[in-house]
């Protein structure tokens, strides 16, 4: 039996498809009453509110600094125009980018840690 | 920090130049019992090794702190997430946390190097001697070699139990489980053909694996020290999981074992690996996979526990000439409850080897030691590889011994039966005790054919049973020091010839003169 996930995937693809939201709810609340099953709408609504924001995390770009000052800079280097910005002065220097499941690492930290990690390895 | 460190950190600083480094990341969504979830890595793989970062949010100082990296392992691509096992403390793994995909298939360290050491499932040295330095990375799951790159079993691996090697052969590239409640001495065998491997020629010797899975570390310490005593750690490598380590560690040591041995195989040597034990390993595999939500079949294993074995014992292998005529000769060991065998497990691992010796525990208890229950103990392939001296010796011995158990019921009536029967279980009472051997002291096979060919032609069965024993070292040493040139042969050649059976029953009588104090 699907689980309420499994329909919430369903009304994201059919609006990703271009459906409008009401059509996609109305297709799925059909299926739903012929099943005998509309008591999971509750859940299939919290389903989708969780997936939503997950695809939404999927695609928003995330530029960490360690600096205010440092933004611009960063922006400019990273190719990131439109991503959010955030603040992390564990970084030292340099920037980190989250940006459709991709992560890139130019902070100073990493630079510094991999001189650590090679200089004690025995 | 020494000052050759200090000097590569500033060499490392003058050339300071940060590039960006990419990789696909997820995020920990739920983690608990040494599995976790994970949100995002859309491009993941099946058995795919994740990186923990645990960097994040934490200060340069800190995380200069954490003992090495984090990683885990992919077992379930889900439709929107994957589950993975922690190969470490999961303790260290937090909701949040970032997971980078590492592109890369678990690999353990293999080579020369590892050779005397030991290393935990991953292939990390844990006896403090450092890390490998020219290892070769072999990878833990790997398909195993088809029908044409195999070649039938010929050549015998001597475990130097003279009950094996005579009754149940076992042949290089084979797979013989050891099979049996606990404390009847499984591991005791295992360890003595470690052992016994000493008295092999160098360049033929096996290099022997020992995969501890789930034993207590004291038992381990215990083996490791036994091995170094009896000059067989120099070429045995052992890959701890014990039972304090997590249940993905005591899953995957056993292929991290074969993975190790594999290299060895792939360089034309012949290898001997003990997986001790796998009803540890496969209950450390329904763990996991209940923790994955893995649907569970009969007992609660998952319903892919036969393939869990299957594709680790079909790795054991004799490779053909073409392909370098290595092998890989597979002892895995089962435990079983209340000497039944018709377990689950038991019976599955028993249809996957190519036969099983059984231990039993009222043997055991007898003082049969060994207690291998000869009548349901069997090697379906190992008789091609048995030498001709010693099939010569003990071509019937197992048939007389199973005839002997089923008379041995009616011993009590001693005084009431015929005399063939009274013949009988004399001649079977005396070659119990002939069998018998002590823990750790292997015998080589050329002894252990003169051992038998007196047990067989009636040399002990004037001897009180209380002085068979004596009486069998008494006449090793007769014939070790007499006719040495026989035990050269049978070494050399693997045959017992006509003129050296003879020269052996001439032998026999000048025993019997020699030790008359011995036949009452």
């Amino acid at each position: 039996m699907p689980k309420p996930e499994t329909y919430a995937h369903a009304i994201l693809h059919m609006i990703q498809q271009g459906e409008t939201p009401k059509e996609a709810v109305s297709r799925v609340h059909k299926a739903l009453e012929a099943k005998g099953r509309v008591g999971l709408m509750l859940q299939v609504a919290h389903a989708f509110r969780r997936l939503a924001q997950k695809d939404a995390d999927k695609n928003r770009s995330l530029l960490t600094v360690a600096r205010e000052k440092d933004e611009h800079a960063a922006r400019n280097a990273a190719g990131a125009k439109d991503a959010d910005v955030i603040l992390d002065p564990t970084l030292i220097g340099g920037w980190t980018l989250e940006d459709k499941g991709m992560r890139t690492d130019a902070s100073w930290k990493r630079s510094l840690l991999s001189i650590y990690q090679a200089a004690t390895r025995t | 920090m020494d000052t050759s460190a200090i000097e590569k950190i500033v060499k490392e600083i003058e050339l300071f130049a940060p590039k960006g480094e990419s990789s696909h990341v997820g995020r920990v969504t739920a983690v608990g019992d040494g599995v976790c979830a994970i949100d995002g890595l859309s491009k993941a793989v099946m058995s795919e090794i994740l990186e923990f970062e645990e960097h994040e949010g934490k200060s340069l100082k800190d995380s200069m702190q954490h003992e090495g990296k984090l990683y885990g392992l992919i077992l379930n691509l889900e439709e929107d997430s994957i589950r993975a096992i922690i190969l470490g403390d999961s303790a260290r793994v937090s909701e949040g946390m970032i997971v980078k995909s590492t592109g890369k298939i678990l690999s353990v360290p293999s080579g020369e190097e590892l050779l005397g050491r030991v290393v935990n499932a991953l292939g990390e040295p844990i006896d403090g001697k450092g890390p490998f330095k020219k290892a070769t990375m072999m990878p833990v799951e790997r398909e195993s070699y088809g029908v044409i790159d195999r070649k039938s079993v010929s050549v015998p691996l001597q475990t130097g139990v003279k009950a094996i090697d005579a009754m149940i052969p076992i042949g290089r590239g084979q797979r013989e489980l050891i099979i049996g409640d606990r404390s009847t001495g499984k591991t005791t065998i295992a360890i003595d053909t470690i052992i016994n491997q000493k008295y092999e020629p160098e360049d033929t010797r096996p290099i022997c694996v020992y995969v501890a899975v789930g034993q207590k570390e004291s038992k381990t310490a215990r083996i490791v020290q036994q091995l170094k005593d009896n000059d067989a750690f120099s070429y045995t490598i052992i890959v701890d999981a014990p039972a304090s380590a997590p249940a993905a560690l005591q899953y995957l040591a056993p292929f991290s074992g074969v993975a190790i041995a594999e290299y060895f195989m792939d360089k034309g040597k012949d290898v001997l690996i003990v997986y001790d034990d796998l009803s540890k390993q496969a209950v450390a595999y329904r763990q996991l996979s209940l923790l994955l939500r893995r649907p569970p079949g009969r007992e609660a294993y998952p319903g892919d526990v036969f393939y869990l074995h299957s594709r680790l014992l079909e790795r054991a292998a004799c490779l053909s000439e073409a392909k370098g005529g290595g092998s890989i000769t597979a002892l895995p060991i089962i435990e079983t409850q209340e000497g039944d065998i018709s377990g689950y497990i038991p019976t599955n691992v028993i249809s996957i080897t190519d036969g099983q010796i059984f231990l039993e525990s009222a043997l055991f208890n007898k003082g049969v030691r060994p207690a291998i229950n000869v009548g349901d103990s069997v090697s379906r392939v190992g008789s091609a590889a048995q030498t001709k001296a010693m099939k010569a010796v003990a071509g019937t011995l197992k048939l007389e011994l199973a005839q002997f158990r089923e008379l041995e019921a009616f011993m009590q009536f001693a005084s009431d039966l015929d005399k063939a029967t009274a013949d009988r279980i004399a001649t079977g009472q005396r070659m119990v005790e002939v069998l018998k051997q002590k823990n750790g002291s292997p015998m080589p096979v050329e002894q252990q054919v003169i051992d038998l060919y007196a047990a067989v032609h009636g040399l002990f069965i004037e001897v009180p049973l209380s002085k068979v024993k004596q009486a069998e070292a008494q006449w090793l040493e007769f014939v070790n020091a007499s006719r040495s040139e026989i035990l050269e042969e049978i070494k050399k050649t693997g045959k017992l010839s006509d003129e050296a059976k003879l020269d052996l029953n001439k032998a026999t009588e000048e025993f019997r003169v020699a030790h008359k104090e011995l036949f009452s």
